[in-house]
């Protein structure tokens, strides 16, 4: 599923605000912040204390909001919270589960509150727990689970109820680097295969980028970048080549002819002319380099962030 | 078999029927009720909600008992349906002390409140669904033994007429109603200050224990009025029981037993709505998202 | 002795009980930034408590700076140490809290540190609230100050940078960096390898509490020799590449995906290196795309602990 670029105000979004506004006291935490969010997989950024977690609970219907316009999923969170609320499947930060009940009857528990019938709340509750991978495990005292575990049963117990919309914020905090891939592969699964609008709040730019259509930076209370994942990198292509040795010398071959090259460490940066990767490929063989790496370089997400905002 | 499958075991849309919202807050009323009852947990979970009930449960029986041996000899109640709820007092206060921190004090000690707010609740839903538990709950323990005592005693001949009883029946779902109405409020009130349950069971224990003795000892020596013993809520609950069946407790000396019994309803009215009032206000401001 | 600063394991276990936590692990750790690498349950943060001396080998030594961190608390002055778990902040300020650490290190004027350390991790040594009211992030930055605020030669880090955004995540990452360049023993666990990868490539690995791998990432993949090396290649003429590259005996299978991508594995990554340009210019092949896929921190790491 990919994000539908903004110039198509028919296709309805999934979160819509604009120019949302809430103080706390003095403190403004969201000055105007304009969005449109979904459908897909979207990652919402942002410094801590820019804003998103405020977001977060004035989509939920959680916090009201001071002014501007917000829909979710079609309602007004200050009118119909209740009836979004049934609609989202959440799974907080924080690893805080109730110690004493089991990881099954804590998952059916919560899609019963969601509203579902109790059968059908305890045969979903059941896949859920499947899906992320919970198996005898799951008959065990949450209590007892290690973070890896929770943080999959928070996941199962925010799609059981089959919800239009699932927040997840910081899904992959405290796990391992292969738990972290795991994680992330069925996050993407849940949203392409399953076809579930995500929204997913984290402080990793490189996982973002990995598994989201679309992305929201929030800096100061407002939205300072935001697209689908293609249209927010795009910048100067070029090219980033690393051979195994005698770089400058390869450089110096290509300005021969007529390429700007820049030389960072063992890499070199090129820019995305004419005929350029044949230069490459001819300058290195006619060395006789090792060639390591030829690579497109567009921006990365980390570029925008650390760009926008400032 | 005709055709070979293959089935697909992936994520499967729900289309089924989804509850209305409302019935969220009676989802979360059994499964707050069953949980404070022990009921789905481990053994030792059962154990003080299974004594204090039987202890609430042994005059009753012990009634029903030597009725039956004694061929009714007696010709008088052993204990009378408007004596029981004075009788059964201390039980009732360890029941309500046992229960109500137990359904509002963990969801605030783990994130379990937060998830709830999450859904198709708000505060005052959320609230409404665990008044509902404690309540239910304790119209268990103030009921039932009544119940059983009538029935026993209907199927052993030993009562009144068909029209009394159908009275009686009346007046011991009245008096169970306000006395659980009570006992509920107020260990809820309690229970919203602290998310530690043995706290909030000992402040119960002394909600019951210490203004008593303070109106009393003020109305003793220091002259201080009768209305003043509506503070004893304990006595106010038994005190409006004994007037529902009609009796008057056999020493009838108590400030709260000169009082009227529209003041005595109305009072144990009053603190009901006050105490679940104050439950509310305290879940207005906590803080339930990090 | 060489007066560098060094953190020394060697045969170093741990028991609790039935459970062996840390089994036999052994390395030498000098100056410049290591990381500690892990599943969950590795046994990293018991390895971190036995180098600064908070529980007792069952068997085996730690040495920091030539000493026994357990015996000899004047070592501890060196070590600053940023624990995982939460810790329990009275209702000090940053500043108090910090000062009160540099007190505790016997510093000769503990304010004056205190708001240099909490100004190198970005807070504003200022502010008079609470600990309690921080947030994760700032906690976290505390808990590095307070680790810092007596310059020690040795630090140890464990998961320093939980709970922190990206720009947070990204200066810390650069001060690591520095105080390793520094001349200081940083030693880092963390479970984002992208970052790892920034701060440095000298890692070592622990798995089911064992040391499973040690030295330069890189190298390490160099030795991983059983498993061929992956290459994604993307050309306007792949199926003449591929055959050229079979026949040079450059690669060992090749997978051949959508129009104009190959997927190359190869036994020796070296003469894949040398031979693909000249074979593609032979071949009038354009490379728009070669790609290594399992060399990074995140392939060596899978290998490594999945074996």
């Amino acid at each position: 599923m990919s994000a539908v670029p903004d110039s198509e105000p028919a296709f309805e979004r999934v979160i819509s605000a604009r120019d949302v506004t809430k103080r706390y006291g003095r403190t403004v935490a969201l000055a105007g912040l304009t969005a449109d969010i979904g459908p897909g997989i979207t990652g919402l950024l942002g410094s801590n204390g820019a804003g998103k977690t405020t977001f977060m609970s004035i989509v939920l219907g959680l916090r009201t909001r001071d002014a501007g316009e917000l829909t979710v999923l079609g309602h007004d969170p200050a009118t119909a919270g209740i009836e979004i609320r049934s609609r989202i499947g959440y799974a907080p930060e924080h690893h805080d589960l109730p110690a004493e009940l089991s990881a099954s009857d804590f998952v059916r528990h919560l899609a019963e509150m969601h509203l579902l019938p109790g059968r059908a709340a305890m045969q979903r509750a059941n896949e859920a727990l499947w899906l992320v991978g919970l198996g005898e495990e799951r008959f065990r005292p949450v209590g007892t689970m290690s973070t890896g575990q929770r943080q999959r049963v928070k996941l199962a117990s925010a799609i059981a109820h089959d919800p239009e919309l699932v927040l997840l914020d910081e899904p992959t905090d405290g796990l391992d680097p292969l738990q972290r891939t795991t994680m992330l592969d069925l996050i993407r699964r849940i949203g392409t295969e399953f076809g579930l609008h995500i929204v997913v709040s984290s402080h990793h730019l490189e996982e973002v980028e990995r598994i989201c259509d679309a992305v929201v930076i929030v800096e100061g209370g407002v939205v300072v970048r935001a697209g689908a994942m293609a249209d927010v990198r795009q910048g100067p292509e070029g090219l980033v080549v690393e051979v195994d040795d005698r770089v400058e010398e390869l450089a110096a071959l290509l300005r021969e002819h007529g390429l700007e090259v820049v030389v960072d460490g063992s890499r070199l940066l090129l820019g995305a002319d004419e005929g350029v990767h044949d230069a490459v490929r001819d300058a290195v063989a006619e060395l006789g380099l090792g060639l390591r790496r030829l690579e497109p370089r567009g921006r990365t997400l980390e570029d925008v962030y650390m760009g926008a905002g400032s | 078999m005709s055709q070979a499958q293959l089935f697909d075991l992936g994520y499967r849309e729900y289309d089924g029927a989804r509850h209305r919202p409302a019935l969220a807050i009676l989802t979360l009323a059994l499964f707050t009720a069953k949980r404070v009852l022990g009921l789905g947990r481990g053994a030792r979970h059962k154990v003080l909600p299974a004594i204090t009930l039987a202890v609430a449960f042994l005059p009753a029986l012990v009634s029903v008992v030597v009725s039956v041996v004694t061929d009714n000899l007696l010709e008088e109640d052993l204990i009378s349906y408007g004596e029981y709820t004075f009788f059964i007092g201390s039980a009732l206060v360890l029941f309500a002390a046992l229960v109500a921190p137990e359904a509002l004090c963990p969801d605030r000690r783990s994130g379990m409140l937060g998830l709830y707010l999450a859904g198709p609740l708000d505060r005052t839903r959320y609230l409404a669904g665990k008044a509902l538990a404690v309540f239910g709950v304790m119209t268990l323990i103030t009921v039932s033994p009544l119940l059983f005592m009538l029935l026993a005693f209907v199927l052993a001949g030993y009562a009144p007429g068909a029209g009394e009883s159908v009275e009686l029946l009346l007046e011991i779902v009245a008096s169970g109603l306000a006395t659980a109405l009570l006992y509920a409020s107020l260990s809820l009130a309690v229970s919203s200050f602290t998310t530690r349950r043995a706290a909030a069971a000992v402040a119960t224990v002394l909600l019951f224990t210490v203004p008593v003795t303070v109106a009393r000892t003020a109305i003793d020596s220091a002259d201080a009025p009768n209305e003043l013993d509506l503070m004893s809520f304990g006595f106010v609950a038994s005190e409006l029981s004994y007037r529902i069946f009609g009796e008057t407790p056999e020493e009838a000396d108590e400030p709260i037993s000169q009082l009227s019994t529209e003041l005595v309803a109305g009072g144990l009215l009053a603190a009901s709505v006050a105490a679940l009032f104050v439950c509310w206000l305290r879940y207005r401001r906590i803080e339930a998202f990090r | 002795m060489s007066d560098e600063p060094r953190v020394v394991a060697e045969g170093v276990s741990k028991w609790f009980g039935a459970l062996v936590a840390v089994s036999d692990v052994s390395f030498d750790v000098g100056p410049g930034v290591t990381a500690l690498l892990g599943p969950n349950g590795a046994g990293k943060s018991t390895m971190f408590r036995m180098l600064c001396g908070l529980a007792k080998p069952s068997k085996g030594t730690v040495r920091v700076l030539g000493r026994d961190p357990r015996a000899d608390l004047a070592v501890t002055r060196s070590i600053g140490l940023v624990p995982q778990q939460e810790s329990v902040f009275e209702r000090l300020s940053a500043r108090q809290f910090v000062s009160l650490t540099a007190k505790l290190h016997g510093l000769r004027e503990p304010a004056e540190n205190a708001e240099r350390a909490l100004e190198t991790v970005g807070l504003d040594p200022a502010d008079p609230r609470p600990l309690p009211t921080f947030s994760k992030g700032m906690r976290q930055r505390v808990k590095v100050a307070q680790a810092m605020v007596h310059d020690p030669s040795v630090l140890v880090l464990d998961e320093p940078l939980t709970g922190l955004d990206p720009r947070q995540r990204a200066d810390l990452v650069e001060l690591f960096t520095r105080l390793g360049s520094e001349g200081k023993c940083v030693i880092v666990s963390s479970h984002v390898l992208a970052e790892v990868e920034r701060i440095g490539s000298r890692v070592l690995v622990m798995s089911r509490g064992r040391l499973a791998a040690a030295g330069d990432f890189r190298e390490l993949r160099a030795l991983m020799d059983d498993r061929p090396m992956r290459v994604r290649v993307r050309t306007d003429r792949p199926h003449a590449l591929a055959g050229a590259l079979l026949e040079q005996r450059a690669v060992v299978a090749v997978r051949l995906d959508g129009d104009d991508v190959l997927e190359l594995d190869t036994a020796d990554a070296r003469a894949l290196a040398h031979t693909i340009a000249p074979v593609a210019r032979e071949r009038d092949a354009h490379l728009y795309e070669v790609r290594p896929l399992d060399a990074d921190l995140e392939g060596v790491f899978r290998y490594v602990v999945e074996r």
